[in-house]
């Protein structure tokens, strides 16, 4: 979704949490990569103890009862103190087991068992067993966030109290996927998911630190788990997660010496991070690894868009160059396609048109001559200044097109209604972040409810049923690389660059990469915005 | 001077009800439904019970009583959110304290600026050093508290690190941590109204030097230093302290900018938080606590004028 669009959660629909989920991130892995690998070499030896203050960009306003959370990157960044999964992604882009012992299929990959790791306690003192994990699929099946990703599951069962086995209605190769899911399947205790009342405010996981206390909207404190599963973590005593949802006082808070480390995903202060990090003031990483794609929806159930002339007309007009170096100082990368390219279905030539503003001009007078010579576009975007620049840019672009834009501003839980309800023409998204292409099924296949576009295009439900059930690994990498080209020549969207992450800290903060898996291959594998919390220290 | 007083009340119990009354109509201001407005995506079952809450099915003058009345035990409503929401009264009371230490400390910063400033100005009236000071209150003036805010975190917090750019200590804490937290918000909010302070100080305080008394001051071989003070200064503030408490108004506005620049966890980013949260239950509390605490305000500096200026009792 939009810059600042990403974390609202609909009560009446699901999706709005799994836009939530997907604008934060869908699935995905990567390897730990970046300009400075902070937390690998040359650090040194890790150091035990002390405390750090992280400022976030935005409060977790809705909680952290996870099966029905909409977490935004803010907020998965606190769940991956609190919580573990049952899988994460490798350094290769694997998805291998966490929490859980071994995920292996049956050999049609209709059943996959989980093997639970022996010796996991939650923070309440309660084991982590088959019966727990269970009842977490099935919170997760039921509940308002994921129910639409899960809607494969046929069923869950106990098979003893440290193996679950999972049903599918289909076979499903990327179920490890889903169970990371931007580290949004954490693994709740069963007093927290069976105490409906605080079960968003009272959280209790198998994670590195346990919840010390939360103020909504000032600050939100973990200590060190001292019984946690994996030996010698974490190492810092104390983390304190800080909203201050201004970009740049996160900035000057960290400059200041008030946060110790930050995230943040604004060009501008990442291009003035890298300045302060050159000079040896602070150490900046940053990943672009399973990114998201800042894009325009259209929604081809109303007009204009129900045209494709319309499409294709708004999408010859647009300079993404310029709106890139006008919006984000030149910092993103264009994006052709909504995969990243490290991404599975990421294509070298995705057969996405250049900017031509003569065939724009062609392409809007024949969609005026066919609809009484009005081409009138409605963009609908946040609040947020940036999003309002770039809006205002983009009617400017268009109008030299002969296409007229009105922009309508409303806040993030309207433009996300919106989307569900169905009621805009285009608007200003960020989405499809993750490797795994099967994750973003519930955004294009025509048997979503939640394909918010609302077209049912025959070559990309094809593509996505051919991928989710092929279980020939190698096959399956090629299955997805017709799908941009499928979706531009729809000219569903239009694409503009790749979302940039960047985490930087003071210098004497270290491990931001974390450490090496427990079963070993490397280090996690990061997504964008997401790293993990348990390798975290400071050197003295 | 009881019947006086009485008056007062009477007139601040009226402007009270008037207060509270639109306070109270900024829910019936929002587009549509006001339930499906604070709750957009919520279940109906979230909105029925924000309906309940606030009587939206009851008629106009029955709900506002209703407020009214929870309003006066200090019930303020709650929050909404996905997991429930803690009550207004609760976040209020921990913000109020933080907002009411802003005010006080703008305004103590803005009158030690402006008073020995407004009366060096007004002693050399008409000199360089009077001059000077007035246009570096008009520059003052001329500068936003908010570009005065980042441009202070820019150069004393980020480069030179002498004071924090976010947060807040308590008092209890570090008090010279909770002063150096305090610092940048309070000069930020308080240099615009130090220069508006000067500047009527300054012209108060030349009209007073010129009367009868104060030359008999001078004749009877005071020093200047006493005469300016004992003599001049207290029959040349009563514009100021009205000023200065009109002004509070001025300050709770550039403070729910100011607390959010400097993430300062008072009422001015509470409001601040609960329009990006759509928690406009909150919002109207806020605003009638606000509305109230301003109307206060004024009766308090009206009653003091009231007390320093012998004229205002004799003609009342």
């Amino acid at each position: 979704m939009s810059r600042s669009a990403r974390s609202s959660f609909a009560a009446i629909v699901v999706g709005l949490a799994l836009v939530a989920a997907a604008c934060g991130g869908g699935s995905g892995s990567s390897s730990a990569g970046g300009t400075s690998p902070n937390g690998s070499k040359g650090e040194g030896p890790p150091q035990s103890g002390g405390s750090i203050t992280y400022g976030l960009g935005a409060e977790s306003s809705n909680g952290f009862c996870l099966s029905g959370a909409n977490l935004s990157p803010e907020g998965i960044q606190v769940a991956e103190s609190i919580y573990d999964t049952l899988t994460v992604p490798n350094e290769k882009g694997d998805y291998v087991p966490y929490l859980a012992k071994s995920v292996a299929p049956s050999s049609d990959y209709k059943e996959w068992v989980i093997t639970l790791r022996p010796g996991v306690l939650f923070h309440d003192g309660t084991p982590f067993d088959a019966a727990a994990v269970k009842l977490n699929l099935d919170a997760y099946r039921h509940g308002l966030l994921i129910q639409f990703a899960f809607a494969n599951i046929a069923d869950t069962t106990v098979v003893d109290p440290m193996t679950v086995k999972v049903t599918m209605k289909v076979p499903w190769v990327a179920f490890p996927a889903y169970l990371y899911f931007t580290g949004r399947i954490g693994m709740m205790a069963p007093a927290q998911i069976n105490d409906k009342a605080n079960c968003a405010t009272k959280m209790i996981g198998t994670g590195p630190f346990t919840l010390k206390d939360w103020v909504v909207n000032d600050h939100l404190t973990v200590l060190k788990n001292q019984k946690y599963w994996r030996p010698g973590l974490p190492y810092l005593d104390q983390i304190t997660f800080r909203p201050v949802v201004d970009p740049s006082q996160r900035t000057n808070g960290l400059k200041g010496g008030q946060l110790n480390i930050i995230h943040t995903d604004s060009a501008l202060q990442i291009k003035d991070l890298r300045d302060a990090a050159a000079h040896g003031q602070l150490t900046i990483f940053e990943n672009q690894k399973g990114a998201e794609v800042s894009y325009n929806m259209m929604n081809v159930s109303h007009a204009p868009f129900d045209d494709i002339t319309a499409r294709q007309a708004v999408i010859l007009a647009t300079d993404r160059v310029e709106l890139n170096n006008i919006v984000n100082g030149g910092v993103n990368t264009i994006a052709d396609q909504p995969f990243a390219p490290d991404v599975v279905g990421y294509v070298p030539d995705p057969g996405y048109p250049k900017f031509d503003l003569a065939a724009a001009k062609v392409k809007a007078d024949a969609y005026k001559a066919k609809h009484g010579g009005q081409f009138n576009v409605e963009v609908e975007t946040t609040i947020d200044p940036e999003n309002a620049r770039e809006a205002q840019l983009l009617k400017s672009q268009w109008a030299k097109a002969g296409i007229n834009a009105t922009i309508k501003q409303v806040d993030e839980a309207t433009l996300i209604s919106d989307a569900i309800g169905g009621g805009y023409q285009m608007n200003l998204w960020r989405n499809h972040q993750g490797s795994d292409p099967d994750t973003q099924w519930v955004w294009w296949h025509g048997g979503s409810a939640i394909n918010f576009q609302r077209f049912k295009d025959p070559a990309v439900d094809q593509i996505f049923d051919i991928g989710r059930s092929d279980i020939d690994p190698a096959k399956r990498k090629t299955d997805y690389d017709g799908l941009s080209k499928a979706l531009n020549a729809g000219a569903y969207d239009i694409w503009k660059w790749y979302a940039l992450w960047a985490i930087a800290s003071q210098t004497n903060v270290h491990g931001i990469t974390g450490p090496d898996l427990p079963d070993g291959g490397g280090k996690q594998g990061l997504l964008a915005s997401v790293h993990p919390m348990v390798g975290l220290w400071v050197s003295k | 001077m009881g019947a006086l007083i009485g008056k007062k009340v009477v007139q601040l119990a009226a402007v009270l009800l008037v207060v509270t009354f639109f306070s109270f109509l900024l829910i019936h201001l929002l587009p549509g439904d006001p339930a499906a407005t604070i709750i957009p995506l919520g279940t109906d079952a979230q909105r029925t019970q924000l309906r309940k809450d606030v009587g939206l099915d009851k008629p106009l003058v029955s709900q506002y009583t209703r407020w009214l009345g929870k309003f006066v035990r200090g019930d303020f409503g709650r929050y909404y959110r996905q997991f429930g929401g803690e009550p207004v009264r609760k976040r209020l009371s921990q913000a109020l304290p933080v907002s009411l230490q802003l005010l006080v400390y703008a305004e103590v910063l803005a009158l030690v600026i402006a008073i020995p400033l407004g009366i060096l100005a007004a002693y050399r009236a008409g000199t360089w050093v009077d001059r000077f000071l007035s246009t570096g209150a008009f520059a003052s003036l001329a500068i936003p508290d908010f570009v005065l805010a980042l441009v202070l975190i820019f150069y004393l917090g980020v480069k030179l690190k002498w004071f924090p750019v976010l947060g807040y200590v308590h008092f209890g804490q570090s008090p010279t941590e909770h002063f150096k937290s305090m610092f940048l918000p309070a000069f930020s909010l308080a240099l615009a109204q130090a220069a508006v302070y000067m500047r009527l100080l300054r012209s108060d305080m030349i009209a007073t030097l010129q009367e009868d008394y104060i030359l008999m001051a001078r004749s009877q071989g005071l020093p200047t230093w006493r005469i300016l003070l004992r003599h001049a200064l207290r029959p040349s503030s009563f514009s100021l302290l009205t000023v200065a408490g009109i002004s509070v108004g001025t300050l709770i506005g550039g403070a729910i900018v100011i607390e959010a620049i400097f993430t300062l966890p008072g009422v001015g980013l509470t409001i601040f938080q609960a329009i990006s949260e759509r928690q406009y239950i909150a919002v109207q509390a806020c605003v009638a606590v606000i509305g109230c605490g301003y109307v206060v305000v004024n009766f308090v500096v009206d009653l003091l004028y009231t007390a320093l200026d012998p004229r205002v009792r004799h003609a009342a």
